[in-house]
């Protein structure tokens, strides 16, 4: 019987020492903040989005993302067509704070300086920003984004 | 030998797992006083490897629980649209009627709103409120998407007639919020107003 318990536990406490290994960041050396984590999302989304990679942009998209713009309210679908028609030539970001209101949801906000054009017209300038991240499966995925060029 | 029964026959001629180390776990069963005397070998190792499937399946339900905080399972239903709607017009109302507390009621400590003026807080969202005056609004064209059950996004436009100090900021916007769900009240982590073109 003894030894049962002492079989029982080692599974257990072996299983336990998965559960926190799934939630720790697979890279070894020095882990990322929760944070840093979704800085790096937002910076990769406007990387594939600046070099126009549409598969790799949509797949940080959740299926219902809705973003807003001085033009109107987005989808999926209208964001992959804004790729085509902007050249967005260079960016920084600034100032940027993520909270999480909720464990699997994050907001980030920055102000973003970018030289672009869309549809031809020169789009440059500051603009304040803000996104929205949700986790689900232990993925995040952008659920809105919306920004708004400075005064 | 003769008098053994088939599973103990089995048991001794293959080790279900072979190596050595096996022998030893096997010499500590025999020890085990609550073993009956003509308990065939094989059972008891087949519930200790039971006992250690169930063991780790129970571990695994939680790992698989803790790698996803706000999963909708298809038992959660998505809150009525009509909640979240009604909740953003409480906001509008508040915010006309310069009611603080309201407003703060509505918001999260962690909210964030974003205009071309600039990035605001909660603090800093009912300063604001102080010296705006909304004096007139209409909402139209709600839409709300829920991405999973304790998350949702309402979008629309409004069309206001305000000053905020001495400019008029009069016009229609683009706006949207976020609304999560913290145990059973909903609070608005992030609002956005965007003139339209």
């Amino acid at each position: 019987m003894k030894t049962r318990f002492v079989f029982f536990w080692t599974t257990l406490i072996a299983a336990t020492a998965m559960c926190f290994g799934q939630t720790s960041p697979p890279e070894p050396g020095k882990p990322a903040t929760k944070e840093e984590a979704i800085i790096n999302l937002e910076k990769s989304v406007t990387e594939a989005y600046k070099n126009k990679q549409a598969d790799s942009f949509k797949k940080y998209l959740a299926r219902n993302y809705v973003g807003v713009n001085a033009d109107g309210i987005t989808s999926v679908n209208t964001e992959i067509t804004g790729i085509e028609k902007t050249d967005l030539l260079n960016y920084s970001f600034a100032d940027m704070k993520v909270v999480f209101p909720k464990a699997g949801v994050a907001v980030i906000t920055y102000k973003t300086t970018v030289q672009s054009t869309a549809a031809g017209q020169d789009t440059s300038g500051t603009y304040n920003v803000a996104s929205v991240w949700a986790e689900r499966w232990g993925k995040w995925a952008l659920i809105s984004h919306a920004f708004m060029k400075s005064q | 030998m003769s008098e053994m029964s088939e599973h103990q026959k089995a048991a001794t001629a293959s080790p279900p797992f072979g190596g050595p180390e096996f022998r030893g776990w096997k010499s500590e069963i025999r020890k085990d006083s609550t073993t009956p005397p003509d308990w065939p070998k094989k059972s008891v190792m087949e519930k200790q490897l039971i006992l250690s499937c169930v063991a780790f399946i129970a571990a695994s339900s939680m790992c698989l629980a803790q790698t996803s905080p706000s999963p909708s399972t298809p038992t959660e239903l998505p809150a009525d649209a009509t909640t979240i709607t009604d909740l953003e017009k409480s906001a509008w109302q508040a915010y006309k009627n310069k009611q603080t507390r309201s407003l703060r009621k509505l918001l999260s400590k962690s909210y964030y709103g974003v205009y071309a003026d600039g990035i605001k807080t909660m603090d800093m969202e009912v300063a604001d409120m102080a010296k705006t005056d909304l004096h007139g609004y209409s909402l139209a064209d709600f839409k709300v998407e829920f991405p999973n059950a304790n998350v949702a996004i309402i979008t629309y436009k409004a069309t206001q007639q305000a000053t905020s100090g001495q400019q008029d900021i009069s016009g229609t916007y683009n706006s949207e919020s976020v609304w999560v769900k913290k145990g059973e009240k909903w609070l608005n982590v992030f609002h956005t107003e965007i003139k339209t073109k």
